[in-house]
């Protein structure tokens, strides 16, 4: 097999547009989080950038393990600037007691990058003690009626949410849009249509087919190529992946942040997983990553069932758009539909901010262990329906309702 | 070695693309002539595995094939009709690829490269793209790769359709020497390529298999039938048209004709030996007497 994936990768990959595709895309990309960088942080040129400097000093004495002195220091400086502009009379000109411009500046900058992030971070242990209070007044009931879907669920989140907290206050920026960062993803996709959608083609353009089907080896080539494809979609993955961690730590110019808890992020207060930020960094790319092997599967489908390079390439882009629109339009609407959508798999931090449970046979189950089987299942189908349509295609009979039928056939 | 085939049918639709074909083979050069859609092809695909007989059943030294698995496989070199390989591999490349598909271990697959390359004229060339090969030299590269691994039975379908003459007796030349001790199957519809090759050879049409034997028998069967006779008014021309005109020459105003046919064309007309093509033509051209 890894021979046969030899072949495969010098058919299909090796080859200098892939390799220039590749490298434009992932320069693109560079650019990309950079403008993201500009556009979006409060450290930024374009919103707070002059006070920089000013940040990383204050960083240096209220970062770290969160503390009542920190808080007074902190509420010593945000306060008096808070009053001060309070009735909106106090003069816009620089004051040199002030840290940054002036007390409005002052007060807009504490508030931002310290304040709130703090104030989140020390209130977010009673709002797990009080989710899992409820969580257990609610178990108690259904226990008492009998209900015992609903005292499992119960009993699940109880479990999830207690004794959580969050000790440390860190600069958490970087994670914050990286996490909710997709256009790498695109651009991958992109580059899995363009290097697969002929995967299959190539043998029958070769009519090559044939002669494959009558080699002692042949046939595994449909796995062969289902494997290489996998791999190849896995590399570029990771090359873009790696690119996306690198460039917004260089461009937020941050490598700090990675032992936060996930929920010290708002957007995932309420996410099941109890992991740093680093560790979400790596479960999040493995499941990307096995979304893209869905997506990598429905290009090959089409490769497999058309005989045209140029049908492939339209078929399968127009199946990947039509599936980002659903899962854009279906944000609002039917979780279960999302859930079959292999999109959510890629733009994963829907099934992790919220931990939504489903009524499996009286069992509740996550909805990231139902989105995983369902794009396992997905999975499954394709690879069956890569392997019926590959033999089926041939030019002159439907090999899998005949054929030999002993040996390895 | 024996091929035997036992009441071979394959319908497509309403349609018999092979109807009870029997036939023994052992070894040496057959060749399947006929016409477009005799179903030439399909015998091969069936014998090959790559399409399943409606029914009937394929005996190798008294072995059920379906029975043999992919051990039937390994005895066999499989040239199928028009194949291009792929562009962006050299021919050495794969040839590799080729023996690794076939399961073929490196050493040996290396030798054997090193051993079928001279002998089908690459050798110089096996550095280059396949892409940059001409028709023949792809072709001589499709029987190099059908050889890897010692078959005991080759099979050919239509390998000189497209070929230029000298690439087509090159051809012939190298189905002749990979013949010895091995069962060569060659279906053209191109006669002159098996007459000088074939030992025996199957004439198909509809499906049907309408002759076989070998070619001096089957030439000597035809005496009586072939005629040659020149024509010297050009008006009479279109009287021969209800025979089967298997050669026209045109000399000067004489017009020297070849026909096939039970019944003499001519009172003056002579006959004269049988060739393949005659017997071809005899059998699988059109029927005159509609």
């Amino acid at each position: 097999m890894i021979k046969l994936m030899k072949y495969e990768i010098k058919k299909h990959f090796l080859k200098l547009p892939v390799a220039l595709i590749i490298l434009l895309f992932l320069i693109i990309n560079c650019f990309k989080i950079i403008d993201t960088y500009r556009e979006k942080s409060i450290l930024s040129d374009d919103n707070l950038g002059a006070y920089k400097s000013v940040y990383w000093e204050c960083y240096k004495e209220f970062g770290g393990k969160i503390t009542n002195e920190k808080i007074e220091k902190l509420m010593s400086i945000y306060r008096p600037a808070l009053e001060k502009i309070a009735d909106r009379t106090l003069s816009t000109d620089y004051d040199k007691t002030s840290y940054t411009y002036n007390a409005y500046s002052d007060e807009i900058f504490f508030r931002w990058c310290f304040v709130d992030e703090m104030k989140y971070d020390y209130y977010y242990k009673n709002y797990a003690e009080k989710l899992v209070s409820e969580a257990k007044q609610n178990l108690e009931f259904y226990q008492s009626v009998g209900n015992q879907y609903k005292y499992r669920e119960s009993y699940q989140i109880a479990e999830k949410f207690v004794g959580r907290k969050i000790n440390a206050f860190r600069y958490t920026e970087k994670y914050l849009y990286y996490v909710q960062y997709d256009f790498s993803l695109l651009l991958i996709l992109l580059i899995c249509i363009y290097s697969l959608a002929n995967m299959f083609i190539v043998e029958k353009e070769a009519e090559m087919a044939n002669l494959l089907l009558t080699l002692k080896n042949g046939r595994k080539i449909v796995a062969a190529k289902v494997m290489t494809s996998f791999a190849f979609t896995a590399v570029v993955c990771a090359l873009f992946w790696i690119e996306d961690f690198v460039v917004y730590s260089c461009a937020f110019r941050n490598f700090g942040g990675n032992s936060s808890p996930l929920y010290a992020l708002e957007i995932f207060k309420n996410t099941a997983l109890n992991v740093n930020l680093l560790q979400y960094s790596v479960i999040s790319a493995w499941v990307k990553a096995f979304g893209m092997m869905i997506m990598c599967m429905i290009i090959l489908l089409f490769s497999s069932m058309l005989r045209n390079t140029l049908y492939s390439y339209v078929s399968s882009f127009v199946t990947v758009v039509s599936l980002i629109y659903l899962h854009d339009l279906e944000l609002g609407g039917s979780r279960l539909l999302q859930i079959v959508n292999p999109i959510n798999l890629l733009v994963n931090r829907g099934i992790f901010k919220c931990y939504k449970l489903y009524n499996i046979m009286g069992y509740p189950v996550s909805e990231f262990a139902l989105s995983m089987l369902c794009g396992g299942l997905l999975l499954l189908l394709l690879y069956i329906g890569i392997t019926k349509t590959t033999y089926a295609n041939l030019p002159i009979d439907r090999i899998f309702r005949g054929g030999r039928q002993n040996g390895s056939h | 070695m024996k091929i035997e085939f036992k009441n071979i049918s394959k319908r497509y639709k309403n349609k018999y693309a092979l109807k009870e074909f029997s036939f023994v083979i052992e070894n040496g050069v057959y060749g399947i002539l006929g016409t477009n859609g005799a179903g030439k092809t399909t015998l091969l695909n069936i014998f090959m595995g790559i399409i399943k007989s409606d029914s009937g059943i394929i005996l190798i030294d008294g072995v059920d094939v379906k029975k043999m698995g992919t051990d039937f496989l390994s005895q066999i070199g499989y040239l199928p009709q028009s194949t291009q390989f792929y562009k962006n591999f050299t021919v050495h490349e794969f040839l590799k690829y080729m023996c690794v598909l076939k399961g073929i271990a490196k050493e040996e697959g290396h030798r054997r490269i090193d051993e079928l390359l001279p002998l089908v004229n690459l050798d110089h060339d096996r550095q280059k793209k396949i892409g940059a090969l001409s028709g023949g030299m792809k072709q001589r590269l499709g029987i190099a790769q059908a050889m890897l691994g010692y078959p005991s039975i080759l099979v050919l379908d239509e390998p000189t359709a497209g070929l230029d003459p000298q690439e087509r007796i090159r051809f012939r030349n190298l189905i002749s020497k990979f013949a010895e001790n091995r069962i060569v199957l060659v279906a053209t519809h191109i006669v002159p390529d098996i007459e000088f090759i074939a030992n025996e050879v199957i004439i198909l049409k509809d499906g049907l298999l309408l002759k076989q034997g070998r070619i001096d028998t089957i030439t000597k069967e035809l005496y009586g039938k072939v005629w040659s006779m020149v024509l010297d008014d050009q008006h009479l021309l279109q009287e021969m048209d209800r025979y089967q005109v298997s050669n026209m020459m045109r000399d000067g105003d004489a017009l020297h004709l070849r026909i096939v046919g039970d019944e003499r064309p001519a009172a003056y007309a002579e006959n004269v030996d049988a060739n393949l093509e005659d017997v071809f033509l005899y059998y699988c051209g059109e029927d005159k007497n509609d």
